[in-house]
């Protein structure tokens, strides 16, 4: 799979679902494109990361989990001055995509997502790092 | 080119009328309607040997996404194939074991709509987000009969009709028994062609 990382550290992804199938496709999925991720089973874990300052490139977040919604969770990274951060809802609910965006994220991608979902995602992930130094 | 007569052929002319579809493109439609015949099943154990024993691992990635179409027509869409895709050399197994997790995943969260159908009578909003998850499960695996029952059973949450829900539970069980008994004779087949090894072209 030809993929365009001009040499620069692997993209760091943070995945938040709380469905042992979808984490796994979408974990093996990132790592076609070499992405460093990290799992977290729900909104409350994901922004648990974040309060521990530990940074992302790229949060996958479903929408409707235990503890805290997908949603949820962006809203307070957002609110916590995580605004670089590239957030992506994703959720088989297309009504999610309102709540998602509501919340601050960048995008919203129904389920199932594809690797060719991912990969142009991944592209301006890596684009924006090189150009940032 | 009639399918029937490949069958009957050597194993050698099975392969070169195999290659003679893969190069022209047209073999997924064949097979898939020619293997929907119950007396085609044996076909697959020895389709599956003469991918893994001549055909390049390229040429094998194609060949199984017709076989797992062919085993299961209309159980299973496209992102099944995306699963099969991220399959490789690190992780051979890696789509038999995202079925099991599926199975196990759904079996969980059946379970928890079966309970919420008992326990919290006509709280179609519980029973809808339990349904939900399902069907996003279903959505990741390409079991697209089984999402299109959750999807049934989450319209008759929003007219608020019990009976609708209860019965549409009952085809999402059914469907997911159906679908684990033709996943399990997928890869069972998949077993008995043996492994893919290192393939060289035949000498045609």
């Amino acid at each position: 799979m030809a993929f365009k990382n001009q040499g620069s550290a692997a993209p760091r992804a943070l995945v938040v679902e709380d469905i042992n199938v979808d984490r796994v496709i979408l974990s093996t999925m990132l790592g076609k494109f070499n992405c460093e991720t990290t799992i977290a089973q729900n909104g409350k874990e994901a922004v648990d990361l974040f309060l521990e300052g530990k940074t992302f490139d790229i949060v996958l977040s479903d929408k409707d989990m235990p503890v805290m919604t997908g949603p949820e969770a962006v809203a307070k990274i957002r609110a916590m001055g995580a605004t670089e951060v590239k957030i992506v809802g994703v959720s088989a609910d297309l009504g999610g995509m309102e709540a998602f965006m509501s919340a601050g994220a960048d995008e919203f991608i129904p389920k199932p997502m594809t690797l060719g979902d991912l990969e142009p995602m991944l592209q301006e992930v890596i684009s924006k790092k090189n150009m940032s130094g | 080119m009639s399918i029937r007569g490949e069958e009957q052929s050597s194993d050698q002319s099975l392969n070169e009328s195999l290659l003679l579809l893969l190069q022209k493109d047209v073999g997924f439609a064949m097979w898939s309607n020619a293997l929907r015949e119950p007396c085609f099943c044996d076909s697959w154990i020895k389709l599956l040997s003469l991918v893994n024993a001549y055909m390049f691992p390229s040429e094998q990635s194609n060949m199984r996404k017709l076989s797992s179409r062919g085993c299961s027509v209309g159980y299973l869409d496209e992102q099944f194939c995306q699963v099969e895709d991220l399959q490789d050399e690190a992780s051979p197994n890696f789509t038999e074991e995202v079925v099991t997790l599926f199975f196990k995943d759904s079996a969980r969260l059946m379970s928890n709509i079966e309970q919420a159908l008992e326990k919290h009578p006509r709280d179609f909003s519980r029973w809808d987000a339990y349904m939900q998850q399902l069907k996003g499960s279903c959505s990741s695996i390409g079991a697209s009969r089984m999402k299109s029952e959750c999807m049934s059973f989450r319209d008759y949450c929003g007219q608020g009709n019990v009976e609708g829900c209860m019965r549409s539970f009952q085809k999402v069980k059914r469907e997911h028994a159906v679908l684990r008994q033709k996943l399990e004779a997928y890869f069972q087949l998949l077993r008995q062609a043996g492994p893919a090894g290192a393939a060289s072209r035949p000498v045609m």
